[in-house]
């Protein structure tokens, strides 16, 4: 029957939401003389409805176990890194894994008050090239932070190489480690478990300040401040070399607070919070 | 447990409780992922970091949606990013190169050589499995994304660059496609096994949307 093509679309659109009215009343005149439709639309209706059936393939079964794997180590909620994973963010890419394998590491998973898994003692007497560390062995160094505050005086620059590499050292945190609470608010940023928003600005990394530190003004617009809808918070807009010095700069502010969470994305834009 | 205990258990770190999540849609979530891949070994890690950013998300997950509602969506979501990624960096490169010899859109694994694929399955979802694989690719990923990760023509028109009038009609010819395999697959008939045909009657669609 002539015309049946557009019939055809509005039976497929039919099976995901209402047509228009208009639409609704002529595809049901043209079903009533079609046959050829009636029977699409009967057919279409079962494909539909087979969807709701197993689709294979069945996932492999090392999928579960491999999943566990990294949630054992990985604690719920947007990636959390302290200062010194914030050096790294300017590398780009190759920084981003370093701060993902630190995540992985347990490094970030230490909770208030709980000695650190692996000791600065273990990390510093790594003859260089060397990229293991064994759990548990030794005191926690007297730089980790003991509070669950992200304090950006308490990591020192010097632990870096060390720290990226223990980064590939995995599972070295027992299962029962709760996650560390974040201190700042992270209200004005979003994660929905795969994008990292700001107002709707997917970012790769957000900071969260507790107050702009001193000298900001060198490295951002401060008049280019922009306000969260929601939670009424002041955000900057910035590179990741921007952050990097912003954080540079918290770190040497005693009372600056500091919080950063970063995703995988790679827009190369990031944010700013002041926490309110 | 109901799905929202486990949820809920999940939110507060519980992994065994998660572990069951994973189990429950650990199957669709491959089977979506591995389509939109066209490829088996990528479509587990895709599975795998859709997971894991679930586990990652779960603090912010409202339960507006149903976890598995809520999951389909994010391995969409991935897989849409991993093809945006793929696509990037084929444009960036010349041509193909020694090290990279993959193609930007490789054809899909033959599923049916894997032992796997025999494992059982409603007839009816066999007989799809089957007829997607034999779709063309941008036809098996738009109908995959609408009925496997339940986007909204919308966000499939974002996902995939496409105004929602073409959304729309590729979505029916995709169906036209497959529906047309599944007629010429000689182990398939539309035939009424299924009680659900002669229920049918006009007007009792309800969108899904
Ligand atoms: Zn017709």
């Amino acid at each position: 029957m002539e015309g049946c093509e557009q019939y055809a679309e509005w039976i497929s659109a039919r099976l995901d939401g209402p047509l228009s009215p208009e639409e609704e009343r002529a595809l049901n005149a043209h079903l009533a003389q079609c046959p050829d439709c009636q029977a699409l639309e009967k057919d279409l209706k079962t494909l539909h409805e087979a969807f709701s059936e197993p689709i294979g393939p069945p996932a492999p079964p090392e999928l579960l176990p491999g999943v566990m794997e990294r949630v054992r180590q990985t604690a719920p909620g947007p990636r959390r890194v302290r200062r010194y994973q914030v050096r790294t963010l300017a590398g780009l890419a190759a920084c981003l894994a370093i701060c993902f394998g630190l995540y992985h590491s347990g490094w970030l998973r230490v909770p208030p008050g709980t000695a650190a898994p692996q000791s600065a003692d273990s990390v510093e007497g790594l003859p260089d090239g060397v990229t293991t560390a064994p759990p548990d062995s030794g005191p926690a160094p007297e730089e980790m932070p003991e509070s669950k505050q992200i304090s950006p005086a308490s990591a020192s620059n010097s632990d870096l190489p060390a720290y990226i590499d223990s980064a590939s050292v995995d599972g070295t945190v027992a299962d029962d480690v709760e996650p560390p609470e974040a201190t700042l608010s992270l209200r004005a940023a979003q994660f929905d478990g795969a994008s990292l928003t700001v107002s709707g600005h997917e970012v790769d990394a957000v900071c969260t300040l507790s107050q702009l530190p001193q000298g900001a003004e060198e490295i951002l617009q401060i008049d280019a401040a922009l306000q969260a809808a929601e939670t009424e918070q002041v955000y900057y807009l910035v590179s990741r070399e921007q952050l990097d010095a912003l954080m540079d700069l918290a770190q040497a502010q005693e009372d600056v607070e500091a919080e950063l969470a970063v995703s995988e994305s790679e827009t190369g834009l990031c944010a700013v919070v002041l926490q309110n | 447990m109901t799905e929202q205990e486990l949820v809920e258990k999940s939110k507060q770190g519980d992994q065994e409780a998660f572990e069951q999540l994973v189990r429950d849609n650990q199957n669709r979530v491959y089977a979506l992922t591995a389509r939109m891949a066209g490829d088996r070994e990528e479509g587990a890690d895709l599975a795998q970091e859709a997971f894991l950013r679930a586990w990652q998300g779960l603090p912010a997950f409202q339960g507006g949606s149903s976890f598995s509602t809520w999951i389909y969506r994010l391995a969409a979501n991935v897989c849409i990013d991993y093809l945006r990624r793929r696509r990037r960096r084929w444009a960036v490169e010349s041509g193909p190169s020694l090290d990279d010899s993959e193609e930007a859109w490789p054809e899909p694994a033959d599923w049916k050589q894997d032992p796997q694929y025999r494992l059982e399955q409603a007839e009816l979802g066999r007989a799809v499995s089957r007829g997607l694989d034999a779709l063309p690719e941008y036809q098996r990923r738009i109908l995959v994304l609408r009925e496997l990760a339940g986007l909204s023509y919308q966000e499939i028109g974002q996902a995939l660059d496409l105004d929602i009038g073409t959304v729309k009609s590729r979505i029916a010819r995709a169906r036209l496609a497959l529906r047309k395999i599944l007629l010429e697959d000689g182990n398939f008939s539309f035939a009424p096994p299924s009680k659900k045909t002669n229920e049918k009657k006009k007007g009792e669609h309800h969108g899904r949307l």
